[in-house]
């Protein structure tokens, strides 16, 4: 297991003694909000978007327990600790992701509400976009302010979903044109996410490195 | 082997290592060839620091007492009594030396600084 | 063998403080005090070596390594206790092993639960219900679980009990006793170096005051002590630090300067006063 991987199984080791809350937050709740909207679209973007939110518990568990001292000493490069902690992040996108779609269809079927395949595809592209639009900011936010000092980044995946429902509701025209399209949609998704994280790790390594512990 | 240290002396630490390694090597308690203890155990055991005991053995090596060998620890010379002993002598004849200068010039006459002699070695029979 | 520790005028500026110069090298086998007041630079100089911090110029050699070029090479045989916890509050303490070892090609189990058992801490806590002294007991564990060659601890007594800090001071002789472990300890807790350290490095407002031996350290000055008629201007301009009460005064000098003064009282000092002495403020003399 290489250095980055030994990294984000750290980070997971970090938030695990809070799982319950995270459990309870990312994959419970978002269940009853698709329940009440019946609307998988909304569900599983909710649910990306509480998981964005909780991508700042590795960032305020290491900075209350004072664990900079630790990831100083241990062999491991700023760069590494970096690299790690974007796949911890991403796996935990991951996670809900799949939770969601198993769970929210599975809810709708049994409360007798419609849910079409493509709709489940639509979202887990929109899910996928959510998730690393509101992450690839957030992150180098974290890193360069620190999760306590920087509660404002926690809050922009909820900024950005109600924007997204206010899209939702009023520019319905050219949100259809793009939601009718998956491979457009798929197309921005790739791009987005290559993209953007890497500009986004770039950044947080960058952040990272000039700290003064 | 008795080896102990005292903060509070006013002779350094070093200087009473030596003291007591020499004494016991006078009186038989280390003979010729018995290895002293294990320098940083040594350190350790009696809480100073290493670099006071190597300066001790140090000492001893360069005065002829011990030889280091290196990788298996500090050796009692042969002749380390003998040295001891004729570094004792030696101070008996300087403290002598003065003694007959003191009685000179307290114009004490030489039978009784002979008598003095024996009275106080004879109070002397156990230190 | 090299020294495992070698800085080379070291320096760094701070909004209201500046390192300068700072050199100092530590051989494999002993023990190095770093010593001086509070803010005088003491962590700042352990997190330069650690490049937690940024130096502005000098050279920091680890084990023979660069410590900017080989951080990995050197991280895996270096162990740092710092001053307060530094794991998660959460974990327990039979989980750090699991968490930790990973990142040590040499952790050595066998050695970790030995220690854990014998420093008596219970596996089923959590790092947050320890003691400040069982904390650095845990830290230690694990420090010496993976046979790093250089232990480096910042401020490791204080904050625990004489007995804790006894337990401490045996543990470091031991680690040192093969002469192929170093240790490097910043206190300003004395009293422990005069019993431990074998090298002391003196920082004092950023500047080194001396590195060496402890021995010749303490050989270099002498404190006089004497009536209020005998301090002349002639011992003025020749102390370091000086006292004045209604009886007497009592000063520190260098031991070469003594001679011109045998007529008073002299005796050696300890690390301490060595320390208040130096540290006077201006104007005391």
């Amino acid at each position: 297991m290489n250095n980055i991987l030994k990294s984000a199984r750290l980070d997971f080791f970090l938030v695990l003694p809070y799982s319950k809350r995270i459990i309870l937050a990312d994959i419970i709740m978002p269940v009853f909000y698709t329940f009440t909207t019946g609307s998988i679209l909304s569900g599983v973007s909710f649910t990306m978007c509480m998981a964005a939110i909780l991508s700042c518990y590795t960032f305020s568990v290491s900075e209350k327990n004072g664990m900079e001292k630790l990831y100083g000493v241990l062999p491991v490069t700023k760069k590494e600790l970096v690299l790690g902690r974007y796949v911890f992040t991403c796996l935990m996108g991951l996670f809900s992701l799949i939770m969601a779609i198993i769970l929210h269809p599975a809810f709708l079927l049994l409360m007798k509400k419609e849910c079409r395949p493509a709709d489940v595809i639509i979202s887990v592209i929109a899910g996928i976009l959510t998730f690393s639009l509101y992450t690839v900011i957030q992150l180098p936010g974290y890193y360069k302010y620190g999760a306590l000092r920087a509660r404002v980044f926690m809050y922009v995946p909820l900024v950005g979903f109600f924007a997204f429902l206010y899209l939702l509701g009023s520019e319905k025209k050219s949100l259809t044109v793009l939601l009718g399209h998956p491979a457009v949609l798929a197309f921005a998704a790739v791009l987005l996410f290559i993209g953007a994280y890497a500009v986004s790790i770039a950044l947080s390594i960058k952040f990272l490195e000039k700290k003064e512990l | 082997m008795k080896l102990i240290v005292s903060n509070v002396s006013g002779i350094p630490i070093y200087e009473q290592i030596k003291q007591q390694i020499k004494s016991a090597i006078l009186s038989g308690e280390l003979k010729e060839g018995e290895a002293l203890p294990s320098l940083r155990t040594l350190a350790r055991e009696l809480k100073i620091s290493v670099l006071t005991v190597t300066r001790a053995y140090t000492e001893l090596e360069q005065e002829g007492f011990v030889n280091n060998v290196q990788g298996r620890g500090c050796f009692v010379m042969g002749k380390s009594s003998q040295l001891i002993r004729e570094q004792l002598i030696c101070r008996v004849e300087t403290h002598l030396t003065e003694a007959i200068k003191a009685s000179r010039m307290a114009e004490m006459p030489a039978e009784e600084l002979h008598h003095l002699l024996d009275i106080l070695m004879e109070e002397n029979i156990d230190g | 063998m090299d020294n495992y520790l070698e800085v080379r005028h070291l320096s760094k500026a701070f909004p209201e403080f500046q390192l300068r110069d700072i050199s100092f090298s530590l051989p494999p086998g002993y023990i190095m005090g770093l010593i001086g007041p509070n803010g005088s630079g003491k962590t700042t100089t352990i997190k330069l070596i650690l490049n937690m911090l940024k130096r502005e110029s000098g050279e920091i050699f680890l084990m023979g390594m660069d410590n900017l070029t080989h951080e990995k090479e050197i991280k895996s045989e270096l162990a740092v206790v710092f001053d307060s916890n530094c794991f998660c509050g959460d974990w327990k303490v039979s989980q750090i092993e699991n968490y930790i070892s990973v990142f040590y090609k040499n952790w050595n189990s066998g050695t970790f639960s030995r220690l854990i058992r014998s420093f008596q801490l219970s596996p089923e806590k959590k790092v947050s219900e320890l003691s400040r002294g069982m904390q650095m007991k845990l830290m230690l564990a694990c420090a010496f679980s993976y046979g790093a060659r250089l232990l480096i601890l910042d401020e490791p007594t204080s904050g625990l009990d004489p007995v804790s800090r006894d337990e401490l001071l045996t543990i470091l002789s031991r680690y040192i006793e093969d002469g192929e472990h170093s240790v490097l300890f910043s206190t300003h807790i004395t009293t422990d170096l005069e019993r431990a350290a074998d090298y002391i490095t003196y920082i004092n407002d950023g500047s080194l005051f001396f590195s060496g031996e402890k021995n010749e350290f303490l050989d270099m000055f002498r404190l006089v002590k004497g009536g209020p008629g005998e301090l002349t201007g002639e011992l003025k301009s020749r102390l370091l630090g000086l006292r004045i009460y209604s009886t007497g005064f009592e000063g520190l000098i260098r031991t070469e300067d003594l001679k011109l003064f045998s007529h008073l009282t002299a005796e050696s000092p300890a690390i301490d006063d060595i320390m208040v002495f130096t540290n006077q403020k201006e104007g005391a003399l």
